[in-house]
């Protein structure tokens, strides 16, 4: 009687993990235009659970060039706990032009290797967008958030039916200008961060918890 | 300098494959060309003018400027009873009307999106 009853209930747990099955680990990626803070986020969430960086952060555009994976990362937030796959990628651009890097003073054999790591680090970045579960779409607040690039990411986010949130980033910097993100794009969540100062993180992992629920 | 304006329609466009329309595109863009859509490209269309774009960089073509924009964005000051009926018709013909804006980074600085205008900085 007692085995039968707990076949009976194993049966149950089953059809119920089937039916309501949460996914055990979610690729979080990281996504936006070059120079919008993705590195420095990434590093932000990472050294915040694990305590290791992801990337290198540097001025110059397009400084990560290839996709890069921290796993097995695990938040948690009132009791619960989030294990993540974090998936860091370079910033998505429709040109790459190598006399940009000049000005940085890359000598110009530097410059061209450069700019066509960063041609295939955008395609790289393009190509996952379908392993993704939950992205956060990186914006610079200081500059207007309508670009081309934006709005082509979150497409591409809505016809895959990604859910995603929207990191408004340098809030620490005076022309900064959180609104206008949220007035561009009314339809999804915005959470203003200073990945520079480490500000607005706590709000940032309370959406990120909520948007897996949707995942 | 001299810009030269192709039209092109969308109709037109989506007669060859996806690849080869962008190919095609592309390559009139190489040559210094700005190409015109009298449609709004869908964003995995968006997505893979890019992917391809980033194949044919190169020193001397650094990539392209775009801008795409749908009915509704180009002419917002429309009441909401012209834009509901729209959205329905697009809705009922799977039509997706609006603009495609397409240029080379080489003389295309910038494509800024305004309230009814769009602006096209050159270098």
């Amino acid at each position: 009687m007692v085995k039968k009853r707990g076949i009976k209930f194993s049966f149950i747990k089953l059809f119920f993990n089937r039916i309501f099955r949460r996914k055990k680990l979610f690729k979080l990626g990281i996504y936006g235009p070059p120079n919008a803070g993705k590195t420095s986020i990434a590093n932000n969430i990472s050294m915040a659970w694990i305590g290791e960086e992801v990337g290198v952060v540097s001025n110059i555009p397009h400084e990560t060039r290839e996709i890069q994976i921290k796993e097995r990362v695990i938040m948690e937030r009132n009791g619960k706990k989030l294990e993540i796959n974090l998936i860091d990628t370079p910033g998505i651009s429709t040109k790459v032009d190598f006399e940009e890097f000049l000005k940085y003073k890359i000598k110009p054999k530097e410059a061209k290797k450069r700019a066509m790591e960063a041609t295939r680090g955008v395609i790289d970045a393009i190509k996952w967008l379908d392993e993704m579960d939950i992205v956060l779409t990186v914006m610079d607040s200081t500059k207007d958030p309508y670009t081309q690039v934006n709005i082509t990411i979150l497409g591409n986010l809505e016809v895959r039916n990604i859910p995603t949130i929207i990191v408004a980033n340098k809030t620490d910097l005076k022309r900064s200008r959180i609104k206008r993100v949220e007035s561009a794009f009314p339809q999804y969540r915005v959470v203003g961060v200073s990945a520079k100062k480490g500000l607005g993180f706590d709000e940032l992992y309370k959406a990120i918890f909520e948007a897996s629920k949707k995942a | 300098m001299e810009l030269s304006l192709d039209f092109l329609t969308m109709e037109s466009l989506r007669q060859a494959g996806l690849n080869e329309r962008i190919e095609m595109i592309l390559e009139k863009i190489k040559e210094k060309k700005i190409i015109i859509v009298n449609a709004k490209f869908n964003p995995r269309e968006e997505a893979a003018l890019i992917e391809q774009t980033m194949k044919h960089v190169n020193k001397k073509f650094p990539g392209i400027e775009m801008c795409s924009l749908s009915y509704d964005e180009l002419v917002s000051d429309r009441n909401w009873l012209a834009r509901l009926r729209h959205q329905i018709i697009n809705l009922l013909t799977g039509s997706d009307s609006g603009l495609t804006i397409i240029g080379p980074a080489k003389i295309i600085k910038e494509i800024k999106r305004e309230p009814n205008r769009i602006r096209l900085l050159t270098k």
